[in-house]
């Protein structure tokens, strides 16, 4: 009885010990965390400013697009189809 | 035991007695009088508590796209007793933050202050030139900031965020007003015990209580017909030399509201920079008079109460007279014989005088009701606003006959808009709405159904409504501007605007109201201009704007012409 008195005792020392010191890793861990929110955040932002329809226009005109105008548009009305619908 | 034996014993005793008292005294007081705030000590010294700041939830397009997220930012804050150079640091400080030096220095310069705030909401890049500097005495802590990926589109209704009394963020107009609450969330609360370094104790106590974060608005606007409505509206705006102008369109078949736009307008990111009266969305906070296009709610009431057909006829033949007042046509020409077809492509105030007079006043009032004029539309906007009615028993003869071509009654366009979307909708009133679904974090969704108030015409009237509007825009003053092929359902309207009593001759409002594809209507889009100069007819201004709107969404939605 004594000895797992003892036994238990020292356990216990050792676990509090250990755990005592997780108080560093905890922080750690909770400074990580909070840095990945916030590169999330940052990342939700950036793919926000990418996705938005003037950024979008922007790259397109870079890439030579060009709305067309009205003129450019053709519209084909049923009594005006090319080719004999029956 | 001598006297003096005894006397020595009582004096021992007395003193331990005393001292007793003493002791005890003490401890009360320790343990008692000044208990709370040594604890409160204590825990400040081994324990430690931070705020868990709520996310202010996003509001989303119906693609999914954030049309507001967040962004972090930081509050800059200065402690005047770390600093060396009270003068050299505002002059640092003030040219990146832009603040004014001389108030800068007087503000820090103040006795007593161990902290004093500089800038809310300074952005990251401001921030990593602030730490460049490496001054002393400046310090920074995170701010959550809205962020508009889309820049200023859709202002008006997104509304925006400011500070209430105590220095919290609020929602204030449009969207954020409205949905604030839901928006907002709640802030968490954790407390832990700590070591000797600061480090959390594993083995603790730790008190926590989880934020919960805003929730996330998805709502019916479409951003590519909302960019559309935009650019179209100012470049209207610019050629017609119009003053004002908005464009609000609608899914006739649901209520949502799938753009709108208005023009001037505010950027919700630098709202302080611009006048507070653009902070209203006028769509919904602002009336005006809505001419002709009413024309086509009061001919669709007479058809529901059979008083006249498409075919009917009346005798145009001059100026109808209503106790002291004539009624003249817009263009004061006569057509003699016309059929109520006719009446709407000609957009005649004289056979509309006739339809009225057909229905009766009690049905025409009950009808003006019906379609939701004089009540809230009860849209999802904190602003607004529904233009009073005159009461039931205060419509005279000449207020009757004028409310039929649209004239001496306000609306707001937003109520207009719902009104003729009614027209599209097999006569079903919609309840007009701007948010679709509401998501919390865990991602229960809310999803807010399409909510039909009443039908207020049948839908063989609606249909037979439509018609008629098909007939005023291909035969109408508007047609040339018309896209080829499609089958649009619109009517024009020139509202004279009344200032100081009487109507101004020179001044209008020029509108257009219409859907599309007249079958199977995918859109119900009212265009107003606010006295455009380069002519004052709906015709000429508003109609051409409005088919150009019209063949943006025809290309976007992919509908072919034929429809």
């Amino acid at each position: 009885m004594p000895l797992v008195i003892v036994i238990l005792l020292v356990v216990k020392i050792v676990a509090t010990n250990t755990l005592a010191s997780f108080g560093e890793t905890v922080r750690t861990v909770d400074a990580k965390i909070s840095r990945m929110s916030e590169e999330n955040e940052l990342l939700r932002q950036q793919v926000a400013s990418v996705s938005a329809l003037v950024a979008i226009a922007a790259r397109a005109g870079e890439f030579g697009f060009v709305e067309p105008t009205k003129s450019q548009m053709m519209t084909i009305a049923i009594d005006q189809f090319p080719v004999a619908l029956r | 035991m001598n006297f003096k034996e005894e006397w020595r014993m009582w004096g021992v005793f007395g003193a331990i007695v005393l001292f007793f008292f003493l002791i005890s005294g003490r401890l009360f007081y320790w343990q008692v009088i000044a208990g709370n705030d040594l604890r409160v000590k204590a825990s400040a010294q081994y324990s430690v508590e931070f705020l868990l700041p709520a996310a202010r939830g996003q509001i989303l397009a119906s693609d999914g796209n954030r049309l507001v997220t967040n962004q972090t930012a930081f509050l800059a804050y200065a402690q005047p007793k770390d600093i060396k150079d009270i003068v050299q640091f505002s002059k640092n400080i003030g040219h990146v933050l832009s603040l004014d030096n001389e108030s800068l220095v007087a503000k820090l310069s103040t006795s007593g202050k161990l902290w004093v705030p500089l800038a809310h909401k300074v952005e990251s890049n401001l921030v990593d030139t602030l730490k460049s500097l490496h001054l002393s005495g400046l310090g920074f802590e995170k701010e959550p900031k809205r962020y508009y990926p889309e820049a200023s589109m859709a202002g008006q209704i997104l509304g925006f965020v400011g500070s209430d009394g105590n220095g919290n963020d609020k929602g204030y107009f449009g969207v954020e007003g409205y949905y604030d609450r839901e928006l907002r969330g709640q802030n968490g609360r954790i407390a832990i015990e700590r070591d000797v370094r600061g480090a959390p104790i594993l083995i603790g106590d730790e008190n926590r209580i989880e934020p919960e974060h805003g929730r996330t608005l998805m709502t019916w606007i479409d951003r590519s017909i909302q960019r559309a409505a935009e650019r179209r509206l100012t470049e209207g705006i610019e050629k017609y030399g119009a003053k004002e102008g908005s464009v609000t369109i609608l899914d006739p078949k649901t209520g949502g509201i799938l753009a709108m736009a208005s023009f001037p307008s505010y950027d919700p990111a630098h709202f302080f920079s611009y006048d507070t009266i653009l902070y209203r969305n006028p769509t919904v906070a602002a009336s005006f008079e809505p001419g002709s296009t009413f024309k086509a709610l009061v001919m669709s009431s007479a058809l529901q109460e059979q008083v006249i057909t498409p075919a009917t006829t009346m005798e145009e033949s001059g100026p109808v007279q209503i106790g002291e007042y004539a009624v003249n046509t817009w263009d004061n020409k006569y057509h003699g014989t016309i059929t109520m077809t006719e009446v709407l492509q000609h957009s005649s105030n004289v056979g509309m005088v006739f339809v009225e007079k057909k229905l009766g006043k009690e049905k025409m009032l009950k009808y003006i009701h019906d379609f939701g004029f004089g009540e809230p539309t009860g849209v999802d906007l904190e602003e607004e606003l529904s233009p009073q009615l005159r009461k039931d028993n205060n419509w005279r003869e000449i207020d009757l006959a004028t409310a039929s071509f649209g004239q001496g009654i306000a609306v707001t366009p937003l109520q207009m808009v719902r009104a003729v979307g009614a027209l599209a909708n097999d006569g079903w009133l919609m309840e007009p709405h701007i948010v679709k679904e509401i998501a919390d974090e865990k991602r229960r969704v809310v999803t807010i159904r399409p909510k039909k108030i009443r039908q207020v015409v049948g839908s063989a009237t609606a249909k037979i409504m439509t018609e008629m509007m098909v007939s005023a825009v291909d035969n109408g003053e508007a047609k040339w501007a018309k896209p080829t092929g499609y089958r649009i359902a619109g009517k024009t309207g020139t509202a004279q605007i009344p200032v100081a009593g009487h109507y101004d001759e020179k001044k209008t409002i020029a509108s257009f109201v219409g859907f599309a594809p007249a079958d199977d209507p995918k859109f119900v889009m009212l265009v107003t201009l606010l006295e455009p100069s380069s002519s004052q007819w709906g015709s000429e201004t508003a109609a051409p704007l409005f088919f150009t709107i019209a063949r943006d969404i025809f290309s976007y939605l992919g509908i072919p012409p034929g429809m």
